[in-house]
């Protein structure tokens, strides 16, 4: 369960909880005496053995290579192929196959085309969610009933309360929602202009907040997007 | 381009070429270009739990094993629910025409995570679907795209512009919260000790 700092119509925040509200369909395999199997994950192919290595062992001669490969299995390494793989990390390799611990990231910004549009250090997006600054209530309302296309709602969080002042606070927020008829708009900054980060390096969204209740429980739902509910242009022009 | 889909309206087969939307073509993509101290590009990769094996994207593969070690064949497994009832597999929506029998709200529309979306080329003879979606209805189905044990929910709508989409998400478990239920004091009352407790308050205690 996360946190989030929100602000209502009238300007008093409250940090509650977000919750994650997705499901997936959990499924046992079972082998034909009906004894339950399980995964592993295995090696298939080292990296000493690939291509590369295999071309710059050989002068980069890709048909020695091949020749090599009908000959014997180069690219198999007995004691490890097939062994397990566990407690493993992440690592950067460089190009001679040595593990890097320094490195340099940079973002390569590219147009709908490929072609690229800026070169920039790379910068992970810090989360905003939760900090001391609330999320302003932005006023930006939209009806329903005009904003349920116009956007992919990829991610969605329900908002709960942590206690009884919370549950007031929150049940307000979904009952002026519900009654607008409205999602409302939720970003970060001043402005509620910001993408929403909710941790570091995570992916930015466009946040809509939607209120529903029913007698004394509420339902408040922050709906995410990054993505506009439109065709790309090159199949528009077909 | 993928494979059509067909979509049953009415007694009329209805075939839609689709397109998937994703924010690439859209909006472009940033990639992450990592370099070492000499500017070279690094790629990622596994290093094992020994400390030495190093394996490339594409070098692992998953396998399932029964309780002795011994390698299974996925299609040789049958697959149950957590509460053991077997579990059947829906076949791909390309498969046979889709019927457009059921409507979805906005509200259960809203209710669901998109995880994907497909732009749809509308065929010839659509124009009675397409004008029911431009009016904002949302035709709701299961949907899955190759097959398999958790068939996604499809729905078939349109834009603001107008142009028919396919978007294909996972519904998701919102539930209604109130306050939890006040225990009734006097129902919890122990009536002898609130006999002797009566509204005195004693002091000697202190």
């Amino acid at each position: 369960m996360g946190s989030i700092n929100l602000s209502n119509s009238k300007n008093r925040d409250a940090v509650v909880y977000t919750r994650s509200v997705s499901t997936s369909l959990r499924v046992r395999w079972l082998d034909a005496k009906g004894r339950p199997a399980g995964n592993v994950r295995v090696v298939r192919a080292t990296l000493d053995r690939d291509l590369d290595a295999l071309l710059a062992a050989r002068g980069g001669d890709l048909a020695a290579v091949g020749e090599a490969l009908v000959q014997g299995d180069p690219e198999v390494d007995c004691e490890r192929v097939g062994g397990y793989l566990r407690d493993t990390s992440r690592v950067y390799v460089s190009p001679d196959q040595k593990i890097v611990h320094a490195v340099a990231e940079w973002d390569l910004v590219k147009n709908p085309d490929g072609s690229l549009k800026d070169r920039r250090p790379h910068k992970p997006a810090q989360p905003n969610v939760a900090g001391e600054t609330p999320l302003r209530w932005s006023g930006k309302l939209m009806k329903k009933s005009e904003v349920w296309n116009k956007f992919v709602f990829a991610a969605k969080l329900q908002i709960v309360h942590i206690n009884g002042l919370t549950y007031d606070f929150l049940y307000e927020i979904a009952r002026e929602l519900e009654l607008k008829e409205s999602l409302l708009l939720v970003g970060a900054g001043p402005k509620s202009s910001l993408p929403l980060v909710f941790h570091r390096g995570g992916t930015p969204y466009r946040g809509f907040l939607e209120g529903r209740t029913q007698g004394e429980s509420y339902c408040l739902i922050l709906h995410l997007s990054n993505l506009e509910l439109r065709a790309p242009a090159a199949a528009e022009k077909a | 381009m993928a494979k059509a889909l067909v979509f049953r309206h009415g007694s009329a087969d209805l075939s839609f070429n689709l397109d998937k939307v994703d924010r690439k073509k859209l909006y472009g993509q940033v990639d992450t270009e990592v370099v070492d101290e000499k500017g070279r590009p690094c790629q990622l990769a596994i290093l094992g739990g020994d400390g030495k094996t190093l394996v490339g994207r594409g070098g692992s593969a998953l396998c399932m094993l029964d309780p002795d070690g011994g390698y299974c064949e996925r299609a040789a497994l049958t697959p149950v629910g957590l509460d053991g009832a077997p579990l059947a597999k829906a076949p791909s929506s390309f498969a046979a025409p889709v019927p457009l029998t059921h409507r979805a709200s906005i509200d259960e529309y809203l209710s669901h995570n998109v995880k994907a979306v497909y732009a749809l080329q509308a065929p010839m003879g659509a124009d009675e679907l397409l004008r029911e979606l431009r009016g904002g209805a949302i035709y709701t189905f299961p949907f899955s795209y190759r097959g398999g044990l958790d068939p996604d929910a499809g729905f078939l709508l349109a834009n603001p512009e107008g142009a028919p989409f396919l978007a294909v998400g996972k519904k998701t478990r919102l539930q209604f919260v109130a306050l939890p239920e006040l225990v009734d004091p006097d129902a919890e009352a122990d009536p002898d000790e609130e006999a002797e407790d009566d509204d005195s308050m004693d002091f000697g205690m202190m």
